[in-house]
């Protein structure tokens, strides 16, 4: 038997209590003289004997009721004999782009395939790959076999690298398994752009022994397409960013296709660094897009990047003005430092509103006649529409007249923090795989309930009540954020969430999204509206529905094509900076992430039982069993206490 | 019980006995009368006054009323047991079983006397210790209380053996009060019983018994020691041991009841922290009959 907290088993010296007790209590000094003691023979003496030994027993159980209480706060587990002795390792594999370097993948393969071979019946084994975000290809498990063909089986992708998370996934999951001989086969390359951002001070909990491989040699010839950017004059030149890595200078060709015609091909002479190079050529009218490729090297998969041939347009956002600083503008014109996807802002026109812009109203005007009018027409048309309520009756005549109930909440003395942000809906794509907390931290001093059947909320206030909403009226989407958005009732305009959040919902109610035609694999793209998404040309042909948006797990040219039937191109290309393929400059501090298991002379240890005990002991729980054991003698305890009570 | 205790003499206790035992009663006790006039006796609450002397109250300002012969021929006789479990007090708030028993028997005697009854005494120890034969004078009655009053128990005793002596010296007839714990063997007591019911005596059994020996409410463990046979001893837990005894104390108490019911006497349960007036109330009731 183990224990998770051995210190509380000191508390069975309590022990001694009840059996002092019973001794000062036990012996009868006191002298009787009775008229008789023929009603007190020998069944008295029976009745004596038999209280005597009752409480003996419930001294007893006193005892054992104290242990009880001190073995369940010190949490009892076992420890199978077996997983004391096996051995369990999960081998992490890096599959990012960098691992399709020729020669890396297969090398590194058979280096954990020899590992493995190590383990025997009753090891434990499990596969781990690192991207796009860290999972289970193979569970721990028994079956090695398994373990081996899925690692033959595993491909790289084109991600880029990060071992933060897979360190610390595999970490808890080996510091959780009971076994002796805990082993991290790490199956990457080192690249230095992985290692960013990881403690190695702290990377893995103690006692878990980490294979590191050899840093992979750099390659000879590493170029990448890093960039690709077509002028906006007809017929114009293509010019493509070529990132020479090694060696200082070389002698590539590029080639340009569209459709599987060569529409140019060059040779040039690079330098280490980036090279811009022209590329003159005649598009066919019915491209969609451009592949440019270099003669492979040693990275075959970034000599190949592809640009979509459908020019980026500028979204258009109406607003009515606003009193003060107006935060949103600032925001919605930030875009524009982006080079894509900009956005460009305007008043209000007097005159009817046209339905292609994004119309964002804030204030009472807008719902006063002759505006109103235009409102209504603009809704009715099924116009992009974004309303930050004020208050205003007028407003919230509107609002009530098409079904939205809006009531103003008590203020109070803390700022409220909106919650139940829901992470899949595409307003929040900015921050999908990233974290909320920038959201969570955002501070209201002012809002409203809303409250509608055709409303889907977004985000509530602490108590539940709707804060932010899509608004679903006949197939259009619409806004609905119930707090006017000036400095008065909220921090969230100087709050490092407010512009990515104004950038998304813009682009997601105006439909802008597909005006920026260069992404990168990993980023999710949003999309208007549910369609299919196929490949037009990529490494890894694939089809499927899509609504909302997609992340692209491979580079190519696309195309989206909605229900409604509006066709967009999307080209996708490598992360630039995962062609970097510079190992960890300092291998000795690698070595670093292993930690002695140091059960002495650690006081975070000491104070900290080992997370494999804390998860055997929470898998068994014993406690909950030894409790109740304890229960079950103190009713007994009771009911003899009561019998032999003085 | 505990202030009639602290009167100086028995003859003043046994006298607020008879008084409060009486003052609760609206009929005088007194019954029957008689031709043959024998003495003139002190008012008493509740006598009839058809029997008051008027004449003589004329002469002496005083009321008294006229006692006949027919009315001096009750013999009570009491017995009390003076055996060692006589010497029990469970604590000082309560009288010793003796003390009680003998104000008991006092009060029954001076109340006999009041009737116009002959009163006499029986001590039982081993034997018959000591024996006083029935008259009603004033000067029996101080030999009566004189002789109780130095009684003290101690040792073992046999009730039935000084029944039995008893059953020889007392007229056949009488009543006999009998103060004890009877703490005897029941075939033995059963057999004196039935020799003094053999002689048509009425018999009233004066049960006197501690509240602890009722009860048996005691909490704490000890040693036991035996009244009447100091060597006999026992370690018990007085709780554990508490059911046990009270079931075995009442089959006790129902042979008793039994055997005097078998023997045409009656029985009554005396507790030491508690005022005797069944006992008057018995003996009365019992005299009654016999008139």
């Amino acid at each position: 038997m183990n224990w998770l907290l051995p210190g509380f088993l000191a508390g069975s010296a309590l022990i001694g209590l009840p059996v002092l007790l019973h001794f000062l209590r036990s012996k009868p000094k006191t002298i009787l003289h009775f008229p008789t003691l023929r009603f007190l023979g020998e069944s008295a003496i029976r009745d004596t004997r038999k209280h005597r030994l009752l409480r003996w027993l419930t001294l007893l159980l006193r005892c054992l009721i104290i242990l009880l209480l001190a073995a369940a706060f010190a949490r009892p587990f076992r420890v199978h004999a077996t997983a004391a002795h096996r051995r369990v390792a999960v081998v992490a594999i890096d599959n990012s782009m960098s691992m399709q370097a020729r020669g890396r993948w297969e090398e590194m393969k058979s280096r954990v395939l020899a590992g493995l071979a190590e383990l025997g019946e009753g090891d434990q084994a499990a596969l781990l790959v690192m991207h796009p975000s860290p999972w289970w290809l193979v569970p721990l498990t028994t079956d090695l076999a398994r373990v081996r063909s899925g690692l033959q089986a595993a491909q790289p992708g084109f991600e880029k690298t990060h071992y933060a998370g897979a360190l610390r996934l595999a970490g808890e999951a080996l510091a959780a398994n009971p076994a002796k001989t805990k082993i991290l086969i790490w199956m990457a390359d080192e690249q230095r752009l992985g290692w960013v951002g990881v403690d190695m001070a702290q990377a893995l909990p103690p006692g878990i022994k980490i294979r590191i491989g050899e840093t992979a040699p750099s390659p000879e010839r590493q170029a990448a397409i890093v960039a690709l950017q077509k002028s906006a004059a007809p017929g114009g030149e293509l010019v493509a960013t070529v990132r020479l890595f090694s060696p200082m200078q070389d002698r590539r060709t590029i080639t340009v296709q569209a459709g599987g015609r060569v529409l140019t091909e060059q040779t040039v002479s690079l330098r280490a660094g980036d090279n811009k190079i022209p590329l003159p050529f005649s598009p066919a009218k019915d491209a969609d897009g451009l592949r440019v490729s270099l003669d492979a090297d040693d990275l075959p998969a970034d000599d190949t990047a592809w640009l979509a041939l459908q020019g980026a347009s500028v979204g258009t956002v109406l607003l009515d003005p606003a009193t003060g600083t107006d935060f949103l503008t600032h925001a919605l014109l930030s875009t524009r430092m982006l080079g894509v996807g900009g956005l460009k802002t305007s008043a209000l026109p007097e005159k009817a509103w046209p339905v292609g812009p994004l119309v964002i109203v804030r204030d009472a005007p807008a719902f006063r006649p002759p505006r109103v009018e235009h409102l209504d027409r603009f809704v009715e048309a099924g116009g992009p529409l974004w309303i930050f309520v004020d208050g205003s009756d007028e407003e919230l005549g509107w609002l009530d007249r098409h079904g939205v109930n809006v009531s103003p909440r008590a203020p109070e003395d803390e700022a409220w923090h909106l919650r139940n942000w829901d992470p899949e809906h595409p307003v929040l794509a900015a921050f999908s795989g990233r974290s909320l907390l920038p959201l969570l931290d955002v501070e209201f001093y002012q809002g409203f309930d809303l409250d509608g059947d055709s409303l889907v909320p977004v985000a509530s206030w602490p108590d539940g009540k709707t804060a932010l909403a899509e608004w679903s009226e006949g197939g259009r989407h619409l806004l609905l954020a119930g707090f006017p958005m000036d400095r008065a009732a909220t921090n969230w305009p100087v709050h490092p969430s407010f512009v990515p959040f104004v950038h998304q919902a813009a682009h997601w109610l105006g439909s802008f999204a597909s005006s920026r035609n260069d992404w990168r694999v990993g980023e999710s793209i949003p999309l208007e509206s549910e369609g299919t998404w196929r490949s037009l040309d990529s490494a890894l042909p694939h089809e499927q529905r899509v609504g909302g948006s997609i992340r692209p797990a491979a580079p190519g040219l696309f195309e989206f094509v909605a229900d409604t039937g509006a066709r967009r191109v999307f080209a996708v290309n490598i992360p630039p900076e995962e062609s970097d393929l510079t190992p960890w400059p300092d291998p000795g501090q690698l070595a670093r992430l292993e930690r002695p298991d140091a059960p002495n002379g650690d006081g975070k240890r000491m104070a900290m039982p080992p997370l494999s005990d804390q998860v055997a002991e929470n898998h068994q729980r014993l406690w909950w069993w030894v409790f109740a054991l304890c229960a079950v003698a103190i009713l007994v305890e009771l009911a003899l206490a009561n019998r032999t009570a003085l | 019980m505990r202030l009639l205790a602290e009167l100086p003499s028995l003859s003043l206790q046994a006298r607020c006995m008879v008084e409060g035992f009486l003052s609760g009663h609206h009929r005088s006790p007194q019954k029957g009368s008689s031709v043959e006039f024998a003495e003139y006796r002190a008012y008493q609450p509740g006598d009839d006054l058809r029997r008051v002397d008027w004449r003589l109250y004329g002469r002496t300002d005083r009321l008294h009323v006229k006692q006949y012969e027919e009315e001096t021929q009750l013999r009570v006789f009491v017995v009390l047991d003076t055996s060692g479990s006589m010497d029990f007090q469970s604590r000082e708030k309560v009288m010793r079983k003796i003390e009680f028993a003998r104000i008991v028997i006092a009060a029954l005697a001076l109340l006999a006397r009041r009737q116009g009854d002959a009163f006499g005494l029986g001590i039982a120890g081993a034997e018959l210790r000591g024996f006083l034969s029935a008259r009603s004078s004033v000067s029996h009655w101080r030999s009566f209380i004189g002789k109780l009053e130095v009684v003290s128990p101690a040792g073992k005793a046999s009730l039935a053996t000084a029944l039995l002596d008893l059953a020889e010296v007392v007229p056949p007839r009488s009543m006999i009060v009998i103060a004890s714990d009877f703490y005897e063997e029941t075939p033995r007591l059963e057999n004196a019983l039935r020799r003094l019911r053999y002689d048509h005596h009425d018999l009233i059994g004066a049960h006197v018994l501690d509240p602890v020996e009722l009860d048996f409410d005691l909490d704490h463990s000890g040693t036991f020691v035996d009244a009447e046979s100091p060597g006999w001893r026992l370690k018990l837990d007085a709780p554990s041991v508490r059911r046990g005894y009270l079931e075995r104390f009442g089959e006790f108490c129902s042979e008793l009841d039994e055997l005097f019911h078998e023997a045409g006497g009656e029985m009554v349960r005396l507790r030491t922290d508690r005022a005797p007036f069944e006992a008057l109330s018995l003996y009365l009731a019992q005299r009654e009959q016999r008139l």
